[in-house]
């Protein structure tokens, strides 16, 4: 069970690292990009990826 | 001068900012004129590293700073940091001394739970560029993701390692059946395949999965990824030679020790 103050860290944090994404759009996407290759290696359909990948 | 002649010099300067834990927690010198002792305690540590190149790689962009080194643990140092009003301990565990370990290890963070949001992302910003710049033969930095949740460490470049990712990916299996019923078949298919595959990077892929789904436990709507691996507990290492880690680690950590938000928001770490 995660401590109470911790969990009210990892909510912020995580608030943190959307906003970040969303100020810097290129930096994230360049994550995705890097995302999509080790999925794809899997064997993992591309449209597959993006549709999880995607925010809507 | 002799190297250890200048160590103890600069030992001596940096007074107050390098100081040396006593048992019962606090942090005073109790043997200040045992230059003996201190030099072999700093040497402990870290090896034949200059003390003042050492506290200003550590506090750099910081206020007050202090490292304590435990008298009686000899392999943990407490690193804390006052930044203005935030203040951040950061427990590392090395294999001694740190010119020629292979990793620290980051038992705990802990950040003043009602201050500002940027101190505990500056100090681990300051140990990378401390472990690649002055202790090159440190490899990677690990942390036991409980602190601040797997979620996080996992978009900053974190990786499970092989035993703790085979666990991880049970847990994940459970958490994914709860909400397949959102997904569709072959986004599905996609999440088995990626938690059946033995590359524990998979955790970054899985962190950035942006699909939002609602979260059974408590209705609220968050992506996938949040969903997945928002507080899972993992040990986690960052590999300095892995460019992708390093280049998540530093987009995420450097950018968001810039203020996002007023100074006044709330980052804690657990206490211990």
């Amino acid at each position: 069970m995660t401590h109470p103050q911790s969990f009210e860290a990892i909510v912020l944090l995580e608030r943190e690292i959307s906003a970040r994404e969303a100020l810097d759009p290129k930096f994230f996407e360049d994550l995705k990009k890097s995302s999509i290759e080790k999925a794809t290696a899997l064997g993992i359909k591309l449209e597959t990826l993006r549709s999880l990948l995607a925010h809507e | 001068m002799s190297e250890a002649d200048s160590i103890l010099s600069e030992l001596k300067e940096l007074r107050g900012k390098i100081i040396f834990r006593v048992p019962n927690g606090t942090y005073v010198s109790p043997f200040a004129d045992d230059e003996t002792r201190q030099l072999r305690l700093w040497t402990q540590h870290f090896g034949l590293l200059r003390p003042k190149a050492v506290y200003q790689a550590l506090s750099r962009n910081l206020g007050e700073t202090q490292i304590g080194l435990p008298v009686e643990s000899p392999s943990n140092i407490y690193l804390h940091q006052r930044d203005g009003a935030n203040q951040c301990e950061i427990l590392m565990e090395t294999s001694v001394p740190l010119d020629s370990t292979q990793y620290f290890n980051i038992i705990n963070v802990n950040v003043s739970p009602q201050q500002g949001i940027s101190t505990g992302k500056k100090a681990l910003a300051n140990l990378l560029d401390f472990a690649q710049t002055q202790a090159p033969n440190i490899v990677s930095i690990n942390l036991d993701t409980d602190a601040i949740g797997g979620y996080a460490w996992a978009k900053f470049g974190f990786t499970p390692g092989e035993a703790d990712w085979q666990e991880l990916t049970k847990l994940l299996g459970q958490k994914h059946q709860k909400v397949a019923a959102q997904l569709t078949s072959d986004e599905n298919g996609a999440i088995t395949r990626m938690l059946a595959c033995g590359d524990p990077h998979i955790a970054w892929v899985l962190s950035d999965l942006a699909k939002p789904v609602v979260d059974p436990a408590n209705s609220e709507r968050k992506s996938l990824g949040k969903y997945l691996l928002l507080d899972t507990k993992w040990l986690g290492s960052l590999h300095l030679n892995d460019s992708s880690a390093i280049q998540r680690f530093k987009g995420y950590i450097e950018k968001l020790s810039l203020p996002l938000r007023p100074a006044s928001a709330v980052t804690a770490g657990v206490s211990y």
